[in-house]
């Protein structure tokens, strides 16, 4: 007796497909949302010599795990999904291919300080600005850490100074992520009109905040440390940017040394921070110059440079490239707790 | 129910719950099947393309070939006329920079306009010949070709057509006597001197994105990198030049970041580190 008829192989190929998809979708946003982690030899060292740490000191302190935590993953069910699935995966593929090196595990909890989720003002964007903010968020989250660990670095705060930086950078970011996407999904989108709308200056807004919550929230000597770091920061930046700009007229013009000088400080002089926005272009070989003073560096040229220089791309360039630089290296977020655990801080009775 | 009965009804739940999972998870993951790869096997930064190159990849379904390749390669300036004559102007002022370095007579000058002239010939025949062989293409596998085919001539466009492997240069370094080329060398020396020092300030300011430095770390890094070897052309990939330089020093930068910064940049020593076979394609190192 015939107990059991195999299935026709397109029907199995499909079922099979549409699993297969949705394991790897699954596996994906595991991976996206930094459920896991890809860890070189290197990493998986440091990682090891942390856990046993603080399983020493767990053991010394009796702590378990927050309940907030369990209930946040209790109320997360599409995550768990996603989370069991990738877990199944990644033990198939570092049992399939254990001479990589790299071993692929859960993360651990990880709490972004740009999470928009709960933000009302999240809700009310349109799909395409909401999914741009996914999608810049970790660079943001990691620029956003990244400035939060040097002020305290040079101010040597105290934690409840530092907690003040903290929402003070947080809202600013926030409110630079979330200006970026509009303008990105506008372009995306196609812009028509005379000025295309202007990107924020993530930078020098959170610098601008934080530099500001610092004077607010911190002693005047610490305000100063601050002060004068950012100051170096942006003078070597417009250096840079002033450098950059004269090497590119020199490629084009073939200028002897003494003109190189000159061109240096009369754009020195002439500087203008919009420059600035040039800057991704001029790197990746484009010669597209900002707006110039033509007439003062034009003295400065012979005929034919002169002639040759008034033939080159100059214009206002509204995009400013992305704030973490032109390298486009994707920071896969940061592992651990928040950054306030990661430091040391100042005792509140003895920092000034 | 008999066993095949039950086989069916779960065969029949198996594709409900792959058409009721599938479409909205792939709706709301940010990655494709290629990215969960990439990620749990992270594999070398791909560094042949840059993303702006990726962009105009993407659009080129949208045009016409043939009206195209003139926009790719000579996007800079409008026109094939017009890059032309900014060409030649470049032939002329590089002559120019040589007669004041060097002192050029007329037959040495002749020798150079034509040396120059043909480095233009040899680029625009390029050109010519993919405009032949693609003409009237709309597949969509040819678009790409053409693609693949016009970018190095872009990048040749970018980075000048007179530099390290030139006619106009071999000649120049035949043509010149011994004393002439000396001073044009030191010449030489001196202008990649200075386009090295913008570079490594530009690359310096753009790792501060990743992790901002102290005054005194920035100029010791700035320090340390200046003192690396210029690359052996400047092109419009020399900053990753740069940050190959960076990778390659990192124990000596460990002695002045500290862990954490150290630990912000590594996805940039890591990416610099992978850039050596790009770069000596692309000329920059032997």
């Amino acid at each position: 007796m015939r107990i059991f008829t195999p299935p026709t192989w397109p029907k199995q190929a499909l079922v099979l497909a549409m699993l297969f998809t949705a394991t790897f979708a699954l596996a994906g946003r595991a991976v996206g949302q930094d459920l896991f982690i890809v860890e070189e030899p290197v990493q998986q060292e440091a990682r090891a010599a942390d856990e046993a740490d603080e399983a020493q000191e767990e053991e010394a302190t009796g702590e378990d795990i927050p309940q907030e935590v369990i209930e946040d993953a209790a109320k997360a069910p599409e995550a768990n999904l996603a989370r069991a699935v990738g877990e199944a995966v990644a033990n198939v593929l570092n049992l399939l291919a254990p001479r990589r090196s790299v071993r692929v595990i859960p993360a651990a909890r990880a709490e972004p300080v740009l999470d928009l989720a709960d933000d009302e003002d999240f809700d009310e964007l349109d799909d395409q600005t909401k999914q741009l903010i996914k999608q810049f968020q970790p660079q943001y989250e990691h620029i956003c850490r990244e400035e939060l660990r040097f002020v305290h670095a040079v101010c040597h705060l105290k934690r409840s100074q530092f907690q003040k930086l903290e929402e003070a950078a947080r809202l600013t970011m926030r409110q630079a992520l979330i200006g970026t996407a509009e303008v990105q999904a506008q372009m995306q989108r196609g812009w028509n009109g005379p000025q295309p709308p202007k990107y924020p200056d993530v930078r020098k807004w959170l610098e601008d905040a934080l530099l500001s919550a610092v004077k607010r929230e911190c002693s005047a000597d610490q305000a100063a440390l601050y002060e004068d770091e950012l100051q170096a920061r942006r003078d070597f930046r417009r250096e840079a940017c002033i450098e950059l700009i004269a090497a590119s007229l020199d490629r084009e013009l073939v200028m002897t040394p003494r003109q190189r000088e000159q061109i240096l400080e009369v754009l020195g002089e002439a500087w203008r921070k919009d420059w600035q926005q040039s800057t991704h272009l001029l790197i990746s070989g484009n010669n597209y110059f900002p707006v110039l003073p033509d007439g003062k560096i034009q003295k400065l040229l012979n005929a034919r440079q002169s002639s040759h220089f008034n033939g080159l791309q100059k214009g206002a360039n509204h995009f400013a490239g992305h704030p973490w630089g032109i390298f486009g290296v994707p920071h896969q977020g940061h592992r651990g707790g928040p950054l306030e655990e990661e430091l040391e801080f100042a005792p509140e009775e003895d920092a000034p | 129910m008999n066993l095949r009965q039950r086989f069916r009804v779960i065969q029949l739940g198996m594709l409900l719950a792959g058409l009721v999972i599938t479409p909205p998870v792939l709706a709301q993951s940010h990655l494709d099947i290629n990215q969960v790869a990439a990620n749990i096997f992270p594999q070398p930064p791909e560094v042949e393309e840059p993303p702006a190159n990726q962009l105009h990849q993407r659009r080129v379904a949208r045009f016409n070939i043939e009206q195209n390749i003139d926009a790719w390669v000579f996007n800079r300036f409008g026109n094939e006329g017009k890059a032309r004559e900014h060409l030649e102007n470049q032939i002329r002022l590089s002559m120019d920079a040589l007669d004041r370095e060097c002192g050029l007579s007329e037959e040495q000058s002749q020798k150079l306009w034509l040396a120059g002239q043909g480095d233009m010939a040899r680029f625009f025949h390029e050109v010519d010949e993919i405009r032949r062989e693609f003409r009237g293409q709309q597949d969509q596998n040819k678009i790409n070709q053409v693609w693949q085919r016009l970018q190095p001539l872009q990048m040749k466009m970018q980075s000048g057509l007179f530099g390290r492997d030139s006619i106009f240069r071999k000649v120049a370094e035949t043509t010149l006597n011994e004393e002439q080329t000396r001073q044009q060398r030191e010449d030489q020396a001196r202008r990649a001197e200075f386009a090295y020092r913008a570079s490594v300030k530009i690359v310096v300011a753009q790792i501060e994105s990743s992790s901002p430095l102290r005054a005194r770390q920035r100029e010791q890094l700035v320090e340390l990198l200046e003192q690396t070897r210029p690359p052996k052309m400047f092109g419009p990939q020399v900053h990753y030049y740069v940050l190959w330089q960076f990778s390659k020093s990192q124990d000596q930068i460990a002695k002045f970041l500290d862990e954490a910064q150290l630990e912000a940049l590594r996805p940039m020593i890591n990416q610099g580190g992978a850039m050596q076979q790009f770069l000596k394609q692309g000329g920059y190192l032997d």
